[in-house]
């Protein structure tokens, strides 16, 4: 250790060094090589300084400001969602038949669209089987002769 | 105005805030909330930053008034912790010599009477002038120097004890 840093040490324990003489001293004394008691103290000191939060601080004022943007953000969804619902029950009510016998008249034409679907199927469905006895009935033909 | 006022004078020091907690209450857990209960407080009082001169000393006071507070309701919780132990995370030799020399200058920090030990953290870690120690503990300018001059005394006295007999205590 040099005699300025003597000096400085010296001031220091007296409490009469001033703020940037303390600044020089604790640079002096991290780079000083000697382990001894009084360098391990400064090196101490200075890694309290270093002492952070595990986790950072909330901003208050960024905290208010998110619960603004999530306030505008729920209310546009809000609105999209009302708006929406708007427009498909305006798409449905251009179906919507308020006359009884215009609602028979549709129910049942769809009903005989239906059952003549089926009834078609049905015809086909005979021919094809009709078919498949002609074996059936050729074998039972040979099987009485 | 206000707003910039609390971004540019108090979130830079919210550190300082919390290593002066953690001086004060041991724990980085409830040092944390301490701070961030602090942080919430000069939010709502923010249109006060442009009336005070140091907004970091009346930051670092709230702080401090904070801390005592939270004592207060916390003692008998506070009384059955262990102050901070981090013995665990550290692994390596030169974490190993960094543990052993926080755990011995806390040792002679705890010895302190606890003006010393505020005073000592003020000026020690933060570097802080001898007026704005005087303004966040409310005394006097005499009075801090007086405090400082026994505190780094008694740290003298320790080191030149270990450096003649390789002792501690």
């Amino acid at each position: 250790m040099d005699s300025q840093t003597n000096q400085l040490l010296e001031k220091y324990w007296r409490a009469e060094t001033s703020p940037e003489e303390e600044k020089e001293l604790k640079i002096l004394m991290a780079s000083d090589t000697e382990s001894s008691a009084c360098s391990h103290y400064f090196k101490a000191v200075s890694e309290l300084k270093q002492q952070e939060p595990e986790f950072g601080f909330l901003n208050p004022g960024k905290r208010i400001r998110m619960m603004w943007y999530t306030v505008a953000a729920s209310v546009t969804i809000g609105i999209l969602v009302v708006s929406g619902l708007f427009q498909y029950n305006y798409t449905n009510a251009e179906y919507n038949v308020n006359d009884p016998d215009k609602a028979f008249e549709i129910t049942r034409q769809a009903l005989m669209m239906v059952s003549n679907g089926l009834n078609e199927g049905k015809n086909y469905t005979s021919v094809q089987l009709q078919e498949f006895n002609k074996p059936k009935e050729l074998l039972s033909g040979n099987n009485n002769k | 105005m206000s707003k910039e006022l609390f971004d540019t004078h108090i979130i830079p020091v919210q550190n300082k805030m919390y290593r002066y907690a953690l001086s004060i209450l041991k724990t980085p857990d409830n040092a944390h909330d301490v701070v961030q209960e602090c942080l919430l407080k000069i939010w709502k009082n923010r249109h006060m930053i442009a009336t005070i001169d140091n907004p970091e000393s009346w930051a670092m006071r709230i702080t401090r008034n904070q801390c005592y507070d939270w004592v207060k309701v916390n003692r008998f919780h506070l009384a059955e912790m262990h102050p901070m132990d981090q013995a665990d995370t550290y692994h390596t030799d030169e974490n190993l010599l960094m543990s052993d020399r926080q755990a011995w200058l806390k040792r002679i920090i705890n010895e302190l009477p606890v003006k010393h030990r505020e005073v000592f953290h003020l000026r020690e870690v933060e570097e802080l002038s001898y007026q704005e120690i005087a303004d966040i503990l409310s005394l006097t300018l005499a009075e801090v120097k007086i405090s400082l001059f026994r505190t780094r005394e008694k740290i003298k006295e320790t080191i030149t004890k270990i450096d003649a007999y390789g002792l501690a205590n």
